[in-house]
Parts: C-alpha cells; structure tokens; sequence
C-alpha cells in the first residue's frame, strides 16, 4: 500500500522558519545588502578617481591599471543602475495593482 | 568583488609584459653599454614569471615577476683598438645582448600584452551581457 506523504513534510514545500543565510546566521536585510553594494561601487569609483590623479600627476606609469579600475567602476555603476531599475520596476508593479 | 577576480589576473598579466617590455628596452638601450656600476660591459636582463596562487573560491591568482635575472653568457668581444675601454690586444668587452633576440623579445611581450587586453576586453563583455539579462 502507497503511504501517502503530508506536503507540508516534503522539503519543496516546507516553508523555512527564518530567512538563513548560508553560513548559518540569519540574512541581511535588504537595505543592508544594497547599502554594502552602493558602497562597493562607490569605493571602486573613488579608486578609479585616484589612479586618474595619480596618472595624470605622474606618480604612475601604468596606463592599464587606470583602465582596468575605471573598467570595474564602470561594470559596477551599470550593475546598480540594472538593480536600481529592477526595484522601480517591482515598485510599479505594486502600485499598478488593482485593490 | 569575485566577479572581477578576472580582470585582475589580466591586469597583473599586463604588469608583467610591461616589465619584460622595459627590459627589453634596457638591454636594447645598453646594447652597446661598456661600462657598469658593477664593472665591465652591461648585462642582459630578462624577467622571470612565476604563476600567483590562487584560492578554492576563484579569488587571487595572476602572474608576477619574481626575479629580473642577468644572462649568464660571456661578453662579446670586439676588436676595436681606439676604444677607450680596449684591453692590451685591442679587444673591447661588449654587453651580451643579441638585438634580433631582442626585437624577438620585444614582439612576443607586446603580442601577450594585447592577449591580455583581448582576455580584459572579453570578461567585460561577458560581464555586459550579464547585465542584458533582466533587459529583455
């Protein structure tokens, strides 16, 4: 005879008692993990500015290091600006809804 | 960030073909140098690369260079009597660089510096279409 399995036993459906990150402590909450990304991106740009500076006063002979910096901040504003449109996007969305 | 782990080993490919490029153009610039600091003609230089360990996670790695090591090959000795730096039979010491070896040197350090500008060129473009995924 089949046993016949509760869904709410079976791992698909089972919901997780608190969002948990992988490493065992709990998730950071959203405004934290875009607050890190902003400054990350903010970081790499102002890194990017000094190697210009220092380039352009001589303190630096490699052009390529300047490239490759402004290249990553480059890469990482247009990654914000990606997420940035995702969340209007979900925002108007959610405002479009009908109630 | 990871995500840019391979522009960085790139880049560290670029430092190193500039490095071997200013050797190269030391040891073309002293290719006729008789007197050092250390004594006698000029020494060939030449850079030694040695692989940049890289972590499980896919951060680090790269190249860089280890070692600018002197060419152990003996002076070239030319006859030119009226040569300040002559010795008693007239025979001049002259620096161990080869300029064929050396232009050689020269179009190899520049070919892989572009490889690595190809290798930067590509991880942004795989990074951009990355980025095309939410825009359809």
């Amino acid at each position: 005879m089949m046993r016949i399995v509760p869904t709410g036993a079976t791992p698909a459906f089972s919901l997780p008692a608190a969002p948990r990150a992988a490493g065992g402590e709990t998730a950071k909450p959203f405004a934290d993990l875009l607050k890190d990304a902003v400054d990350q991106v903010n970081r790499l740009q102002s890194q990017a500015d000094s190697l210009a500076d220092q380039l352009a006063s001589g303190k630096l002979d490699n052009v390529h290091q300047v490239m490759v910096a402004m290249e990553k901040a480059s890469l990482a504003l247009q990654l914000t600006i990606q997420v940035r449109n995702k969340v209007i996007e979900a925002y108007q969305e959610m405002m479009r809804t009908q109630v | 960030m990871a995500d840019f782990s391979s522009l960085d080993i790139s880049a560290s490919g670029l430092s190193a073909q500039r490095r071997r490029m200013d050797t190269v153009a030391e040891n073309i610039a002293n290719a006729e140098t008789t007197r050092t600091a250390q004594g006698g003609p000029y020494r060939r230089k030449q850079v030694v690369f040695q692989a940049l360990p890289n972590t499980p996670g896919g951060a680090g790695g790269g190249v860089t260079v280890t070692e600018v090591a002197t060419d152990p090959r003996p002076a070239r000795l030319v006859y030119r009597p009226g040569h300040p730096d002559a010795n008693a039979e007239g025979y001049v010491r002259m620096p161990n660089v080869n300029i064929l070896e050396e232009m050689v040197d020269m179009v190899s350090a520049t070919r892989s510096y572009e490889a690595n500008v190809a290798a930067i060129n590509a991880a942004k473009q795989m990074t951009r279409k990355a980025l095309e995924i939410g825009r359809g």
